[in-house]
């Protein structure tokens, strides 16, 4: 990939990256925050505890989009130990499009959903509009779904990446 | 129609599809069949933000991958050996008691044997132990702790179990109290497993090759806890923590990781700042694949409930099976057919929801429940054909998957035997609890 | 055609209200020959009241049992009742429902929720460690707040106090251990969840009125016959109706129980008692304030108050 497409890539991989970073060291200052001002000065902030239970949540979406830039997810393969290396590639290409078909399905009625969520305009607390913490998910889900189009390509190109359980 | 559809989901998933697409097309067939907006599956998904004590995952995960990257193993076993290495077996109780605190820091998921398994191996076979027996203890030692604090699947069993209880339907399913349970249970497993390395390894002095013990030496021990002080105040802090009252499970995952980030950055200086982001974003997409799952599986559950499978299950269940025991002999090769087929996470998020509901009506503590769930799944990390130690023992160590699964069997064994006890003597998981 | 109504609740199986809804449930389908069907998702299985209420907007669901506070965003002033220290006694609170509850009904139809009438919750009381009976007797104690609760919140935030907000499943252990060592919650809820077990006093002042309520959204309940709706109102008013009166009877028990459980009840003397209302007055002013409840329905539930302090 170069030019224009390839540093939009490289792009989104940092902005990613350095999301997923900031999100949880956010998690973990605040989360000390909150314990230091409880046990020493017997108080607390409202809104820390909604903010991190909402951090989860995206720590597992931009976790699960950048894991589906090598197709780096929790599976059950079985069939491909079980046959040899020259039909793998008609198993990645399956399986390829049905992710992308599933992520393409959560993402169309969630997008749809979070624009409801923006008419009510619902907080979630404070001030915290709901509608922007659920956004991660339709956009997670959108980014997840480009991504397994573009593996799929890279199958047909014969240059997708093994299929691979992560492996700590 | 929907049987095909099955049917292709079914063969979608053997063909190895993300687990997390192929729970979410489940769960979508599943509310179209009920005529149910598809949005559904995003306010289930959106759920993931209501849990009070998930953040717990992504805080130990980092703090597993802290130890991981830096030189904790070598530290522990040495301490271990300096403290244990005299007992008979010493080098295998060493190993057991290592894999067991390793494992429960990092909470499992196979670092346990891509960080001890390489120091640990060559020590047992240059310690004379043969090389089958010391494969086979390294790969069924990898799972060991599971069930000690602070270990993940035992708090995802929790926060799957609050999500679905709430706070009144039954007994409280507090993660202090599943950890508390564990505890009996983890020391029956190891106290087993090495009697068995005592004993399976007798005939060795017979035949002329006794294996070496390490004479103890005080000094030794001194150096090694010395060594090790800045890791070794971690258990007191996260349990003391606990288990005092002064912080509940998600801000002790959060003292964990800001105490380890101090002890292996700043203390040890093993990990520069440098590459400190690298190692969060890494740990980070790990939690990310199991919380997409979590995630998934909460709309799932919400299929199952809202069709009232488990209301159904139950009712097929009790016109076959009368008696809690029988039931639990049921649940027990259910769930070792299940933890050989499934992976760990996978195994909770679908089944949990399924089982819970119906243990429960015949009478068992859902703590308990937890305590044999996650024991199942801990042998499970050692059956073929899905299992997760065996995989990565034998990317570790270079070995066939099932040379290394005929290695485990007679561990395996005896971990079948610590779970039938487990199983059936609920006083074991409970006296600490109730 | 059939329609089941599906209905979430918090409330577990083999509770009085859950029990009293499946059987009404029963009764419906037979005065409707099967056309309307109730099932009921009891013990949250379909999660908190935000889930619910996402689920309802999708019509995965179509109605729910929950606290009154769950309804407010479509009907403002049915916080009415729960302004802080507005009652005295239960007298009052039955005076003041037999006029407002057909208000809170019609005002809740018109935001959208049929409602059939309101369950008891019974007076919140402070309990805790150290006897409290003035405000800065509480403002010494470590106070447990429910997290992620605005109106709670913001309830602190008038009455000055600096409160530990935890998840509702920490608090006993978080009692236990001395993390917090008080909290305002009604005798049944102390009761079930066993938190008077970890304190030593309850205040005698009721401090907050609580009430439940059924509501079905009215795009779904529209979907009934004119006739099914009518059998539906009735059946479901007469449940409720029980109910009610059901839940009072838990609520007062609940309250000796707990007295004889071992906590002492301590009672704020008049002058306190003066200051306590003085805030409370304030917390209700700055709801007035920012909309939360209109002057008007708060006028009206001073009149009816009057009268009946009159009255005696
Ligand atoms: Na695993
Ligand atoms: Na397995």
């Amino acid at each position: 990939m170069t030019g224009f497409l390839g540093g939009l890539h490289r792009t989104l991989h940092r902005i990613e990256d350095g999301l997923i970073v900031a999100v949880l060291l956010f998690m973990i200052l605040l989360a000390v925050a909150q314990i230091v001002l409880r046990n020493f000065f017997g108080t607390s902030l409202v809104w820390i505890e909604p903010l991190l239970q909402n951090a989860v949540l995206w720590i597992g979406l931009l976790g699960a989009m950048i894991a589906s830039r090598k197709d780096e997810h929790i599976r059950i393969d079985v069939a491909s130990t079980l046959l040899p290396e020259k039909y793998h590639p008609i198993l990645t290409t399956a399986v390829d499009l049905f992710t992308a078909f599933i992520c393409v399905l959560v993402a169309w009625y969630s997008v749809g959903f979070v624009i409801e969520e923006y008419e009510y305009a619902t907080p979630a607390f404070g001030n915290v509009p709901s509608w922007l913490l659920q956004a991660i998910i339709p956009v997670g889900f959108s980014v997840m779904a480009v991504r397994y189009v573009a593996l799929f390509g890279l199958g047909l190109l014969g240059k997708r990446p093994k299929m691979q359980e992560p492996v700590a | 129609m929907i049987t095909i559809a099955i049917l292709l989901l079914i063969l979608l998933a053997l063909m190895g599809a993300p687990l997390h697409a192929i729970i979410l097309g489940a769960a979508a067939l599943g509310f179209y069949t009920l005529d149910i907006e598809m949005a559904v599956l995003h306010i289930d998904i959106y759920q993931l933000s209501n849990s009070v004590v998930l953040m717990a995952l992504p805080l130990f995960t980092f703090a597993g991958f802290l130890l991981s990257e830096s030189k904790t193993a070598d530290r522990m076993l040495r301490l271990s050996q300096a403290a244990f290495g005299w007992m008979p077996g010493g080098m295998a109780f060493v190993s057991l008691i290592a894999c067991a605190f390793f494992t429960a820091l990092t909470g499992g998921s196979g670092v346990t044997i891509v960080a001890l398994g390489a120091l640990l191996l060559p020590a047992l076979v240059k310690g004379n132990y043969p090389e089958r027996f010391s494969l086979g203890l390294v790969t069924s030692s990898g799972s060991l702790g599971l069930l000690l604090v602070p270990s993940v699947p035992l708090l995802i069993y929790g926060i799957i179990a609050q999500q679905m209880s709430q706070q009144l339907d039954m007994p409280s399913v507090e993660i202090v109290d599943l950890y508390l349970a564990g505890l009996v249970p983890a020391l029956l497993m190891i106290v087993l497993l090495y009697g068995y390395c005592v004993w399976a390894t007798r005939g060795a002095a017979k035949a002329g090759h006794p294996i070496p013990r390490q004479a103890f030496d005080f000094r030794e021990l001194v150096d090694a806890l010395w060594e090790a002080r800045w890791e070794l105040p971690l258990p007191v802090v996260v349990l003391g923590g606990i288990f005092s009252g002064f912080l509940v499970v998600s801000e002790a995952a959060a003292v964990t990781a800001l105490y380890v980030l101090v002890a292996e950055v700043f203390l040890y200086r093993e990990i520069s700042l440098r590459k400190l982001p690298s190692i969060m974003r890494d740990s980070m997409i790990m939690v990310g694949g199991i919380l997409l799952i979590l995630a998934v599986a909460l709309a799932f559950t919400d299929y199952l409930v809202y069709a009232g499978v488990p209301e159904k299950l139950f009712t097929l269940i009790q016109t076959h099976v009368q008696s809690k025991i029988a039931f639990l002999i049921l649940l027990n090769i259910l769930l070792l057919l299940l933890g050989a087929l499934l992976d760990i996470f996978a195994a909770l998020v679908i089944m949990v929801p399924l089982i819970l509901p119906v243990a429960l009506r015949y009478g068992i503590d859902p703590v308990h429940l937890g305590v044999i769930f996650v024991a199942n799944m801990q042998i499970g990390y050692i059956t073929p054909p899905v299992g997760m130690n065996l995989f990565i023992a034998s990317y570790r160590f270079k070995k066939r998957v099932t040379e290394l699964f005929a290695s485990t069997i007679p561990f395996m064994l005896v971990l079948i035997v610590a779970l039938l006890m487990i199983t059936y003597i609920p006083q074991l998981s409970l006296w600490l609890v109730r | 055609a059939t329609t089941t109504l599906k209905i979430s609740t918090l409330y577990p199986d083999g509770t009085t209200i859950v029990a009293g809804l499946k059987d009404a449930g029963k009764q419906i389908a037979e005065k409707t020959e099967g056309r309307v069907k109730l099932k009921i998702y009891p013990g949250g299985v379909m999660g908190d009241d935000r889930a619910v209420e996402r689920k309802i907007r999708i019509g995965q669901l179509h109605g729910q049992i929950a606290q009154g506070g769950a309804f407010a965003s479509a009907y403002k002033d049915s916080q009415i009742l729960n302004v802080p220290l507005a009652f005295n006694n239960y007298d009052e609170v039955d005076a003041v429902r037999a006029e407002l509850d057909p208000e809170i009904q019609k005002g809740l139809e018109a935001g959208g929720w049929v409602s059939f009438g309101l369950i008891d919750g019974g007076f919140a009381y402070v309990m805790s460690e150290n006897p409290v009976r003035s405000l800065d007797d509480l403002r010494d104690q470590k106070l447990w707040l429910p997290a992620n609760d605005e109106a709670s919140a913001k309830a602190a935030k008038a009455f000055e106090l600096s409160p530990i907000m935890l998840n509702i499943g920490a608090v006993l252990t978080s009692l236990q251990t001395g993390a917090v060592n008080a909290f305002a919650a009604p005798p049944v809820a102390a009761l079930t969840l066993q938190w008077y077990s970890r304190v030593k006093n309850v205040t005698d002042m009721p401090l907050l009125y609580t009430f439940g309520l059924l509501g079905i959204h009215k795009k779904y309940f529209d979907r009934l016959s004119p006739e099914d709706q009518q059998t539906v109102h009735e059946v479901l008013g007469a449940t409720f109706a029980k109910l009610d009166a059901d839940s009072r009877q838990e609520n007062l028990s609940a309250f000796q129980a707990v007295q004889q459980q071992g906590l002492t009840v301590v009672k704020p003397t008049d002058e306190q008692f003066k200051e306590w209302k003085k805030y409370a007055d304030r917390a209700t002013a700055e709801l007035v304030e920012e909309g939360e409840i209109s002057q008007a329905m708060l006028d009206r539930l001073n009149s009816i108050l009057a009268k009946q302090r009159e009255g005696q």
